[in-house]
């Protein structure tokens, strides 16, 4: 496997290999980061954090073949509490500005990022690191610290509210709720 | 696959646009941060992979380098200069007089703090009263469609321990959010827990939702210095704060870098009231949901709050 191999020789003194392992995985760092958050600058910066951490921490890896879970946990991590702390950063629409050429490709691609941005962050991440980073249940579980069989249920929840909003004429009874809500000023 | 399982990894896939030129600069960048951290461990690993007399070179350069750092920069650069020279580290804490917040920058080794560690739980009130002592509930709704987002858990040390040994703690201390037997081995640091209710608001005219948060934790300062902000919730008296508090870099997730400056964050405010020897207060985060949320909306909450508690 590539990336143990580069985690083998960065452990065993070779300096040059956490350029490669950097640029190696850049793209699914950042986009773990983007997808849960939305933001291009916030998951620039969980990048930089996480890459910072694993610099410091990855000698004391025992198990190279374990990186993916150890690296991606810490990354979620890092998204979660940016995703939760309105303090850090000023949230801004950042969907739009990945836009290329196809029009319709990209309206429909948004419409499912957008639906897939409104679900909750555990099931959001649950189906990111399912699809997006193409693990497996076994490893989200051990990515989240929770059993696969919560897993197991928040990819079920999540593929569900997707279905519906995407599909709806393929449920039966379904209802949109709506609340009137408001302050007083 | 299914339809939906090719539309949600194709979207999520294709979401993601990056360059080449992209990476190499983020790079860049990352290196760039490693090199300023790497402080005093810089003139070590050019020892490392240098014969001697490259060794002295490198080391008067270092010198040199620093010469002029301390010579043409700014304040907090010179300092954090200063510290590599004199090898003492310096942080900048904070003081309070008054109403007022001074930054003080001092070494580390004369800075006693409290820490405190927090994290999400997904366990339920019932599980959450056990672990703290009292009994809590959570209502999912409140004041008219604010909706509890997540339920954390925090814990602090009541006895102070120094800057230097912060780390030490914190893996013991994240350890001892939920463990008993973890927040047992610390009993000499005077442990408690506490937690919050994080609520958010999905107004349609409100881009990002409005935010606050209900805590409570162990009853640990007197009020009454706080008496021309009082309020009244119902029968309990209140008290409407504007806190102050400084705002760090982070140094890696949910750790602040305190050897850089600072800024001082004005745009927070609690409602406090005391109840069965607990702090409870109602926290509106920041400027954004300030103007969303004043005193008689905090005290509305409050009061909403209080009423769905458990007897």
């Amino acid at each position: 496997m590539e990336l143990y191999d580069i985690i083998l020789r960065y452990q065993n003194g070779d300096s040059d290999s956490f350029e490669e392992l950097y640029k190696n995985i850049y793209r699914k760092t950042y986009g773990t980061a983007f997808n849960i958050l939305g933001i291009k600058a916030a998951s620039e910066d969980i990048v930089q954090e996480a890459f910072i951490i694993c610099y410091k921490s990855i000698h004391r890896l025992k198990n190279p073949e374990a990186f993916n879970t150890w690296f991606y946990r810490i990354v979620v991590r890092l998204s979660w509490r940016l995703a939760k702390d309105p303090l850090r950063h000023t949230w801004g629409e950042d969907f739009e500005s990945q836009v290329s050429d196809n029009t319709d490709q990209i309206c429909s691609r948004l419409d499912i990022c957008e639906k897939i941005r409104t679900l909750k962050i555990p099931l959001r991440t649950v189906l990111i690191l399912y699809y997006f980073n193409e693990m497996s249940v076994k490893e989200i579980s051990q990515v989240l610290g929770c059993l696969e069989g919560t897993v197991k249920s928040r990819l079920f929840k999540a593929r569900k509210i997707l279905q519906s909003e995407l599909f709806p004429d393929s449920i039966v009874n379904s209802q949109k709720k709506f609340k009137e809500v408001g302050l007083n000023e | 696959m299914s339809e939906l399982d090719s539309l949600i990894k194709k979207s999520l896939s294709e979401n993601i646009s990056i360059t080449n030129l992209e990476v190499d600069d983020s790079y860049l960048k990352f290196e760039e941060s490693i090199n300023l951290k790497k402080g005093s461990l810089y003139p070590f690993l050019i020892l490392k992979i240098l014969n001697y007399k490259k060794i002295i070179f490198a080391s008067a350069a270092c010198l040199l380098c620093l010469s002029l750092l301390l010579a043409g920069t700014s304040g907090d650069v010179r300092a954090a200069a200063l510290d590599v020279i004199n090898n003492v580290k310096m942080i900048f804490v904070t003081e309070k007089t008054g109403d007022e917040i001074k930054i003080v920058h001092k070494p580390s080794s004369e800075v006693n703090l409290q820490p405190y560690v927090y994290k999400q739980v997904y366990i339920s009130d019932v599980e959450i009263s056990k672990l703290i002592g009292y009994k809590i509930k959570f209502p999912d709704l409140i004041a008219n469609g604010f909706e509890l987002q997540e339920r954390l858990l925090f814990l602090g040390l009541n006895k102070e321990i120094s800057y230097d040994d912060k780390n030490l703690f914190t893996n013991k201390m994240e350890a001892a959010i939920e463990n008993q037997k973890e927040f047992e081995e610390l009993s000499s640091y005077n442990p408690y827990r506490g937690t919050s209710g994080l609520y958010k608001y999905t107004r349609p005219d409100h881009k990002f939702g409005v935010y606050f948060q209900i805590s409570l934790w162990p009853k640990q300062s007197n009020l009454e210095a706080y008496s021309k902000y009082q309020v009244k919730i119902g029968d309990i008296k209140g008290y409407w704060l504007n806190v102050k508090y400084p705002v760090y870099p982070w140094m890696s997730p949910g750790q602040d870098n305190m050897t850089n400056k600072p800024a001082i964050k004005e745009d927070f405010y609690r409602l406090v009231w005391l109840q069965d020897d607990l702090t409870f207060a109602v926290q509106i985060l920041n400027e954004t949901n300030v103007k969303n949320i004043n005193k008689d909306a905090a005290i509305e909450i409050a009061k909403e709050f209080i009423q769905a508690q458990p007897d």
